[in-house]
Order: C-alpha cells, then sequence, then structure tokens
C-alpha cells in the first residue's frame, strides 16, 4: 500500500512529466493538468473571492495565464505552489479593481450563501441532536471565515484546510514567511473573538 | 507587521513548526498557564472544526465545459500567433476556424467551407485571400467563370472515390457562425440547414448533417 509521502511524490513527478509535455506544446498534456488542479483553484478563488460564477471565470483565467508563462515555470516548485500563486494572483487582482470601482469588496458585513462544494463532507455518523450542532457550527466557521479579510482568509485556509507550510504559503502569496505568521495570527484571533461563545457553549 | 513574541509561539505549536525542544518547553509553559492552554486549545478546536466543515477544493460546475472553454482559448492564441507570423498569411475566419480543430475532418469539408465563403455576399464581387487544404498533396485552385457566372475551383491530388459510394452535391449559400455555442451552421439557398458544425465538450470535431 503506498504511503502518503510516496502517493504525494508518485504525483508530483506525474505533474512534472505533464509539465514537461505541455511546455512542447502537448494541448493534451495541459489538459489533463487542468483536470487534475481545477477543483483547487476553483476553490481557492471562490474562497476569495465568495462567489461562484466569478470563481469559475477566474479560475479559467488561472490556467490560461498559465499555459501562457508555462516557459517560464523551472521547476523549482511544485506545479500546484505555482498554479496557487497565480490563482491567488488574479483574484487578488480582481478584488483590488473591483475595490476601485467600489462594488462593495472586502465589506466584512456581506454574507453569502455558501457554494455547493465549498463545505467538507462530515465524516462518522452523529446522532440527530450532534448532527445539528455540528451543522451550526460549521456554518458559524464558514460565516466567520467569510469575514476575514482576503489574504488572512487565504493564510489560514491554506494553513489549517490545505496543510501547506509557512515557506509554501509565502510563495503562494508572494510575501515573506514573517507576513504569513502575521496573518495567521490575525485570522486565528478574529475567528476565535467571532466564534467564542459557539465554542464556550459547546 | 511584527506578531506578538507569545503568539508567535503559540501558532507555531499548533501549526507544528517548532523543534522537538521548542515543543516541549512549550507543551510546560501551558501546564503552569492555564490561560495560554485554554487559549491554545480553542484554536486548536478552531482548526480542527475548518478541516471538518471546510474544503479547500470544490467540484468545478460543468467541469468538461470549463475544460472546453480553456482549451479553446489555447487553440485560439495559437492560431492568432501562428497569423502574426508572416505577414502574407491571412485567412478567412472560416478557414481559421477549420484549421487546427477540424484537421480530422476531410478536405471535401473544406472544400464546402471555401466556396460557401466566396458565396456569401455573392451580389458583390467576392475575393478569396487564401486558401487552405489539411492535406498537403492536395493543390487546390480557384478562377472565376463569367460565362458561368461562378467560382470554380480545382483540386488535385484527391484520392479517387470509390465507384461504389454515393457523392451528393450541395449548393451553400450562405452560413452563420454562432460565437456562443461555437458553431459553424451551412445553408442552402432556400434557408435550410445543410450542415452543423460544432466541437463536443472534449473539443472533437462534430457534424450534423441533413
Amino acid at each position: 500500500m503506498p504511503t502518503p509521502a510516496s502517493t504525494a511524490n508518485d504525483s508530483e513527478a506525474a505533474d512534472v512529466d505533464l509539465v514537461r509535455q505541455a511546455q512542447s506544446g502537448n494541448v493534451r498534456a495541459f489538459d489533463q493538468l487542468v483536470t487534475r488542479y481545477r477543483g483547487k483553484v476553483y476553490g481557492m478563488c471562490y474562497h476569495l473571492v465568495q462567489n461562484e460564477q466569478d470563481a469559475w471565470d477566474l479560475a479559467q483565467e488561472t490556467f490560461i495565464k498559465a499555459w501562457r508563462a508555462l516557459a517560464s515555470f523551472k521547476g523549482d516548485s511544485a506545479f500546484y505552489t505555482w498554479i496557487y500563486r497565480i490563482a491567488h494572483n488574479t483574484g487578488y487582482d480582481w478584488l483590488r479593481k473591483k475595490r476601485i470601482q467600489g462594488d462593495g469588496e472586502f465589506d466584512d458585513e456581506v454574507h453569502r450563501e455558501v457554494a455547493a462544494g465549498a463545505e467538507a463532507v462530515p465524516h462518522g455518523l452523529l446522532r440527530p441532536d450532534e448532527a445539528m450542532r455540528d451543522q451550526e457550527l460549521g456554518t458559524r466557521i464558514k460565516a466567520a471565515i467569510a469575514q476575514l479579510p482576503p489574504d488572512h482568509r487565504t493564510a489560514i485556509l491554506l494553513r489549517e484546510v490545505d496543510g501547506q507550510s509557512y515557506e509554501e504559503i509565502a510563495k503562494i502569496m508572494g510575501c515573506q514567511v514573517g507576513t504569513v505568521m502575521s496573518r495567521l495570527f490575525y485570522a486565528r484571533k478574529k475567528l476565535q473573538e467571532l466564534l467564542k461563545d459557539a465554542y464556550e457553549n459547546a | 507587521m511584527k506578531t506578538p513574541e507569545n503568539n508567535d509561539t503559540l501558532h507555531r505549536w499548533l501549526d507544528g513548526e517548532m523543534t522537538p525542544a521548542e515543543r516541549t518547553a512549550f507543551e510546560a509553559e501551558m501546564q503552569r498557564d492555564p490561560a495560554l492552554k485554554e487559549e491554545a486549545d480553542m484554536m486548536k478546536r478552531i482548526g480542527e472544526s475548518m478541516r471538518a466543515h471546510v474544503s479547500l477544493e470544490m467540484p468545478v460546475p460543468h467541469g468538461d465545459f470549463f475544460n472546453s472553454q480553456i482549451m479553446d482559448s489555447i487553440k485560439q492564441m495559437q492560431q492568432a500567433s501562428d497569423r502574426a507570423k508572416p505577414a502574407s498569411n491571412s485567412a478567412f475566419s472560416l478557414f481559421d476556424l477549420l484549421r487546427s480543430p477540424w484537421a480530422m475532418i476531410a478536405t471535401a469539408v473544406i472544400v464546402v467551407g471555401g466556396f460557401f465563403a466566396m458565396q456569401s455576399g455573392s451580389s458583390s464581387k467576392t475575393q478569396v485571400v487564401n486558401l487552405y487544404a489539411p492535406n498537403p498533396s492536395v493543390k487546390a485552385q480557384i478562377t472565376y467563370n463569367s460565362d458561368a457566372g461562378a467560382t470554380v475551383m480545382m483540386l488535385d491530388g484527391l484520392e479517387p472515390v470509390p465507384a461504389d459510394k454515393p457523392i451528393a452535391g450541395f449548393n451553400v449559400h450562405h452560413s452563420e457562425n454562432d460565437a456562443e455555442m461555437a458553431t459553424t451552421t451551412l445553408f442552402d439557398e432556400n434557408g435550410g440547414v445543410l450542415l452543423v458544425m460544432a466541437k463536443d465538450s472534449r473539443n472533437q470535431p462534430r457534424m450534423f448533417l441533413r
């Protein structure tokens, strides 16, 4: 049975092979990379912009930019780190433009419906009362995350949900490790403040 | 921005970024400081709840369409890049459309495409800018016959059609491109549809004949 580490290594090796083929003009190889990473890229864009349609468009833009820039990818980092970074920059530029246009982006009071698939599948069977409490907690958590500034939201999701290291998050977000730690600190403090009662009552 | 040192330690502990020695020291400190332990426990529970309730990877709605749109954009970029290389290589948009995604379509379809291109706007003079045949052994020539009042296309190098194969001829009057649906429809002189050319979700050519 393959270990998680060997599976990750195999996956990276397969990425390297597909990237090499795509760099030599093989569109089919790039199509496979898109299929492999579209869920993660779309999810990242969704969590950044909190809107399904815009996330869909931004995820497409990410892959088109990636194709254009493929020749510059030297393999210094993993392909997913590279594509995440493009997704982050694409989404962040979009937010910046939207803010300049005064469309109310970064408005902490805006609560949107959570897209299908944004929720992790609960594991294990819970009693009905536990299931209801768990569901309520999930709703509270998602609402609290949506209230974080986009860069804090990205940092905490990459760390807590995706399990990325500080260094990887710094590469993806194009900032220093210290900045990542600072963003994580403020994101956690804000979540703690917003969710305090939920945990105290639990 | 600076992170308060005490919390920097707490966050590094939460994120598993401590050396074994640092970890042991911090856990001992938590035993001595109940407030610190309480904060650490709560933050740990928030992290666990996030992992249980939030997913960074999400299913992309209409995933096949998502991919095919990207592939279309890439092909358009490649075509634009190809066109930009030699200045004399400008061509009809229909031929551009046919060039790469339609490479599997027989030469006959290209001929039909070329003919319709000449017919469209036939009330005025039509100029053929370029011709494209995917099979390099096929030579295409176009002349205008004023006696017949028609444009004649000559194709040399086509393989002979077996005698037992039925052949149908169509008079293509005009065509319409639908960018949104990514289709090209060929019409006869009565406005009837002769052929619809499209691509499926895997970007493969599809044709629908009348």
